[in-house]
């Protein structure tokens, strides 16, 4: 019984380990996946986002 | 490879003047590090040596001496010193790094084959920083300053729209200026491999010191360069890693005890660190504080009224050496700017500290995501985030025996620090989630993963246990070899005699290399873009500066404004100038003497009559230096 529990931990530490994997690879091909429901951020979010950063440093208001 | 022969031999400078500034604090103090490794050792002497040469440099640049004869002679004085302190210590070393892989044979074959990975992934970031071009921020500000301080030899402010950007710390840019005066780009660049080593040798160190073992100390190493937020900047030119580097230097001494030398060098290493990023300043301070507060309770954690004073009396110690490390910094920007602690009081420009980089609704799903974000985090400009693995071996923290957790022991200490700098970052900063704004207090999270993975090896004698955690490792590399394979494309390019500048490189590269074909000497450039690296030297120092693009914006005509100033080609990022493209399309087409010359997707390069006399003009005014004259136009 002990032996068994133990084996059935550890598969189930695999698992995790190897879902962490295909979660992290998710996250990279496709960013707004709907597991990943912290990544998706619109286009107009990171047009305010890149402009705000660099409007400082941008030659003009054009 | 002249590259890899000129960084190694500066790598040995800076080893050399490390060995000198040490040796003179242990004199000093009466006593030495103890315990540590030689590797420890060296890693260091080598970051005092950069620190040292930074500021050595700092004074060349700013009286416009950064030129090749002094330069030479600085590396020579510290290689010089690296033969005569440390030629005694290689036979020592070498004996020392044999007889280490030679206890490797004892391991198992799966931990041999880890370490294996592991170093061939090393490596590989190795030929990245030698071979690919610089990207990003590096190809705007960081490596194109570096490329006009070489040139000018001497030390001001950037010119261009990044003027008011100078007023930051200058950890690597004068490395970077030295290097490119002896050898050129790639042996600036790969001067970032060494520092990245450097930074793992020492979070092995901390690893060490919180109970890892050799299993622990290299899931440690794999668990810091399967990490994109580290591994991004060893071959993109940037600087953030000096700033780690210094960063986990501090943190390895402050856990290691607190005696009057290694306040020093605790002092020395947080300035540095806090120079080389602002970020720094509340994260590392946060951080070292939990853990000064820790040494000085003597891990009770609790506030004696001896435990204060002693930590006051270690605050103040280490105060003053963090003065000492700012002082270039400081004497830099009050001769720049009139303003030495500029950017917080004083300078030019918007305040570019106070960031806000999301809306609120972005902001609040960040921080409620925390640390996941860190880990599988894609936003803009994150750069990056932690290896998969410190979320993969969660679990395996259930290998921790209860003593392991006691609150004296440096594990949690470390852990607790980790943890509270991450939090004042969130607190202080929530919308800019970008992990190399405090990466050394962040790796701080990284032993209590890597020992919880050696424990579950120890533990479970299981094969499958084992072969998990190795075969999670080995695809939490996969991402960083494949950003890599750009490297094996770029390495015969490195090696031939024709070389091809442009691969890997933006789309930058290839418009602004045709445009230095053409444009002469002392031709003005105006650019409305943001990478302007791969201009030529004479041409960059002469480009439109900030007062000029308001006069444009006041002009109700754009390319007789231009005229008045001297300019002669236009280049524009229409993706990123949409507004100036737009009036320049406008002025164009009424004006038969502006030709288009370069035509790209996102590019446009126009070339202008060639400007009157009474135009400001580009003169240089000493090997290299250019200078802009002032309009006669009244």
């Amino acid at each position: 019984m002990k032996g068994r529990s133990s084996l059935l931990f550890s598969i189930l530490i695999i698992a995790w380990m190897w879902a962490t994997v295909v979660v992290s690879v998710f996250s990279m091909l496709s960013p707004a996946h709907w597991l990943i429901s912290f990544l998706p951020v619109s286009f107009l979010e990171v047009q305010k986002a890149v402009a705000a950063f660099f409007s400082a440093t941008a030659s003009t208001s054009f | 490879m002249s590259e890899l022969i000129v960084t190694f031999i500066y790598c040995l400078a800076c080893l050399g003047l490390g060995h000198v500034c040490y040796f003179w604090l242990t004199t000093a103090y009466g006593k030495e590090f103890d315990g540590t490794s030689v590797s420890i050792r060296l890693a260091i002497r080598f970051l005092l040596g950069v620190l040292i040469l930074n500021m050595l440099l700092t004074l060349l640049g700013l009286v416009g001496m950064l030129r090749p004869i002094p330069v030479i002679s600085l590396m020579l004085a510290g290689f010089i010193a690296f033969f005569i302190c440390g030629r005694c210590r290689i036979y020592l070393t070498l004996r020392s790094f044999l007889a280490w892989l030679d206890s490797w044979r004892s391991e198992p074959l799966l931990i041999k084959s880890t370490a294996l990975l592991v170093f061939l992934v090393i490596l590989g970031f190795g030929a990245g920083a030698v071979s690919f071009p610089p990207m990003g921020d590096a190809e705007a500000y960081y490596l194109t300053y570096a490329k006009v301080i070489a040139s000018t030899g001497r030390l001001e402010s950037m010119p261009g729209i990044y003027r008011p950007f100078s007023t930051i710390g200058m950890a690597a840019e004068l490395h970077f200026a030295a290097l490119i005066i002896l050898q050129g780009v790639p042996a600036a660049k790969f001067f970032v491999w060494p520092i990245a080593i450097a930074a793992g040798i020492l979070l092995c160190g901390i690893a060490e010191q919180a109970g890892a073992g050799r299993k622990g100390r290299l899931f440690a190493l794999a668990i810091l360069f399967s990490s994109n937020t580290f591994t991004n900047y060893i071959f993109d030119g940037k600087v953030d890693l000096i700033a780690a580097a210094y960063g986990l230097a501090a943190l390895y001494i402050v856990v290691g005890g607190i005696d009057s030398l290694r306040v020093a060098l605790l002092g020395l290493f947080v300035g540095a660190a806090t120079v080389a990023k602002f970020s720094y300043l509340p994260t590392l301070s946060c951080a070292v504080a939990v853990l000064l507060w820790w040494q000085c309770s003597e891990g009770k954690w609790c506030l004696t009224q001896e435990a204060i004073k002693k930590l006051f009396s270690v605050a103040v110690q280490v105060a003053g050496w963090f003065l000492v490390a700012w002082m270039p910094q400081l004497l830099k920007n009050s001769i720049l700017f009139s303003a030495p602690l500029a950017p917080f009081i004083g300078g030019e420009g918007i305040n570019y500290l106070s960031q806000i980089w999301f809306d609120p609704s972005v902001t609040q799903r960040i921080v409620l995501t925390y640390p996941l974000a860190l880990v599988f985090g894609r936003y803009p400009m994150q750069g990056g985030g932690l290896s998969l693995l410190m979320v993969a071996f969660l679990p395996l923290l259930f290998f921790y025996r209860k003593s392991s957790w006691k609150s004296f022991s440096p594990l949690f200490a470390i852990t607790v620090a980790g943890i509270a700098a991450t939090i004042f970052w969130v607190a202080i900063r929530p919308s800019v989630i970008a992990p190399r704004y405090f990466l050394a207090p962040l790796f701080l999270l990284i032993p209590v993963i890597a020992i919880a993975a050696e424990n579950a090896w120890n533990r479970r004698s299981s094969k499958l246990v084992h072969f998990a955690i190795v075969s999670t490792i080995a695809l939490a590399f996969v991402f960083p070899v494949y950003q890599l394979r750009g490297a094996l494309l770029a390495i015969p390019n490195l090696l031939a005699e024709q070389k091809q500048p442009c691969i890997q490189a933006s789309e930058y590269c290839a418009p602004l290399l045709q445009l230095n074909l053409v444009a002469d000497k002392g031709d003005r450039v105006y650019f409305a873009g943001y990478y302007s690296y791969w201009l030529r030297p004479d041409l960059l120092q002469c480009v439109n500066a900030v007062d000029e693009m308001t006069d444009l914006e006041k002009s109700s005509n754009m390319l007789d404004a231009l005229g008045t100033q001297g300019f002669r080609y236009i280049v524009i990022d229409r993706s990123s100038h949409p507004g100036i493209y737009r009036k320049l399309l406008e002025s164009v087409a009424a004006r038969a003497d502006v030709k288009k010359l370069i035509g790209t997707i996102n590019f446009e390069v126009y070339e202008l009559p060639a400007p009157s006399s009474e135009a400001r003009r580009c003169v240089e005014i000493r090997s290299g230096e250019w200078k802009l004259t002032p309009s006669t136009y009244e």
